[in-house]
């Protein structure tokens, strides 16, 4: 009777290890089979070795210096938005404005010096100017300015005569910011939702279609579209280019050697972080939250940096290092930014809704990294 | 700057009472009150809502056709 007793002990014993077992393993493998759909159905990603973050030496830094930076107090100085900052000169900075529709010039200290570009449909005017890139060829230094409004490129001089434009309908829209980078023999790189298949697209110098670059994550005709929202920049001089699905938390760089993606959220599933990338019918209302908001490529350090969130990572990938900066005001509130912009040695921290732009020199962050 | 604030605030005020905005050309609004950034093209409006805590998210919806009653905001900003 005890040797019975006994043995279905044993029996349930055995039963209940095996249940448990059986259950983490479905937990498991149904964990796993989660990440792994989300991540299968990232178009291409079969070309790239993931990385997670956790593979690399981070240190994370906490900032506590960052200035206002000094025109947003002067109130003859009011804008409605930013589409970019750009350094002409070392006391001449262009800051385009898409909402009231003009680009400024404006001095070191702040103040306003004039109007580059005036709102309108002329010549040297503009609808809603976003980008600001700088082209160099052998002689001069010229800027395209792109109108988002009017989907054209304006390509003024330095003193902000107004030289040529040119519209493409391919041209993209991702909001106030809308980078544009020019290539070699003016061939233009743009995130676009208007051409089939690709969400980063290659025009030729007329606007043309040339080339797709990055597959859409959802096909035309479905929702949440706005998931193909492409965030990118591109290295002329070493044909890099690093892009990232703006809602998708991981960073995909393309160069001549390597085809490496960093995984920002190894241990989240999307659906904890942004909508998920289940297709819906086109009429579905739906938002897609943009995590990671800009990228550049520092070629003078080697690095990349990178905003997540409210976090700025520079990512440097030979010494497999990532340093992920905090920012704080001085009553230690967190600063919360929608992009932020590289101005000479200067990184600048935008929020589109207050209004406010913080101001940190590259320096002092170099500084905080080795205390 | 100040009208947008006054405007955002606006928002902020509908939001609070679960009052669901919409989405047309001129932006994202209620009772007339409209923020940016909406933008119309061939298939209807994208739209660009930067929120108060550093977030912002996009959308876009096919064109409600006259006469339709317009798109609904259904974003989780927590402005």
């Amino acid at each position: 009777m005890l040797v019975i007793v006994n043995f279905n002990f044993q029996n349930k014993l055995v039963s209940s290890v095996k249940a448990t077992f059986l259950t983490l393993l479905i937990f498991f493998i149904t964990g796993c089979a989660d990440k792994k759909s989300y991540l299968s159905e990232i178009p291409d990603i079969e070309f790239f070795t993931i990385k997670p973050i956790s593979a690399f030496d981070i240190s994370k830094v906490e900032v506590f210096d960052a200035q206002d930076w000094p025109f947003v107090k002067d109130t003859s100085n009011y804008f409605s938005s930013i589409g970019d900052i750009k350094l002409v000169t070392k006391n001449k900075i262009w800051i385009s404005d898409p909402i009231s529709g003009v680009v400024a010039e404006y001095d070191s200290t702040g103040k306003k010096i004039r109007i580059i570009l005036d709102s309108g449909r002329g010549p040297n005017e503009v609808e809603k100017p976003s980008s600001i890139i700088k082209t160099n060829n052998s002689y001069n230094q010229f800027y395209h300015i792109y109108d988002v409004g009017q989907k054209t490129l304006i390509k003024i001089d330095t003193s902000g005569l107004e030289h040529s434009r040119f519209n493409s309908s391919l041209l993209g829209i991702n909001g106030l910011e809308n980078k544009i980078i020019l290539k070699e023999n003016n061939r233009i790189l743009t995130s676009s939702l208007l051409y089939p298949e690709y969400s980063l697209i290659e025009l030729d110098s007329v606007g043309n279609f040339s080339k797709g670059i990055v597959k859409k994550i959802i096909p035309d005709g479905f929702q949440p579209m706005t998931h193909n929202n492409i965030i990118f920049e591109f290295s002329r001089t070493n044909k890099k280019l690093v892009y990232a699905y703006s809602g998708i938390p991981i960073i995909f760089i393309n160069d001549q050697k390597n085809q490496i993606g960093i995984d920002l959220e190894p241990k989240k599933q999307l659906s904890e972080i942004n909508t998920l990338l289940k297709k819906l019918p086109q009429n579905k209302q739906i938002t897609v939250k943009k995590l990671i908001k800009n990228i550049l490529i520092d070629e003078t350090n080697n690095q990349l940096i990178v905003s997540y969130l409210n976090d700025i990572l520079f990512i440097d990938l030979e010494k497999n290092k990532i340093y992920l900066y905090s920012f704080f005001n001085r009553n230690k509130e967190k600063i919360k930014f929608h992009t932020f912009k590289k101005v000479g040695d200067k990184i600048f921290l935008i929020n589109f809704f207050t209004g406010n732009i913080k101001c940190i020199s590259l320096s002092a962050l170099k500084k905080s990294n080795n205390t | 700057m100040k009208s947008i604030l006054k405007r955002l605030f606006i928002l902020v005020a509908v939001l609070n009472f679960s009052f669901i905005p919409s989405l047309n050309a001129e932006g994202i609004c209620y009772n007339g009150d409209c923020m940016y950034y909406v933008i119309t093209d061939d298939f209807g409006y994208s739209w660009f809502l930067y929120c108060e805590d550093g977030t912002s998210e996009s959308g876009r919806t096919a064109n409600t056709g006259p006469g339709e009653p317009p798109a609904e905001y259904v974003g989780n900003c927590e402005l």
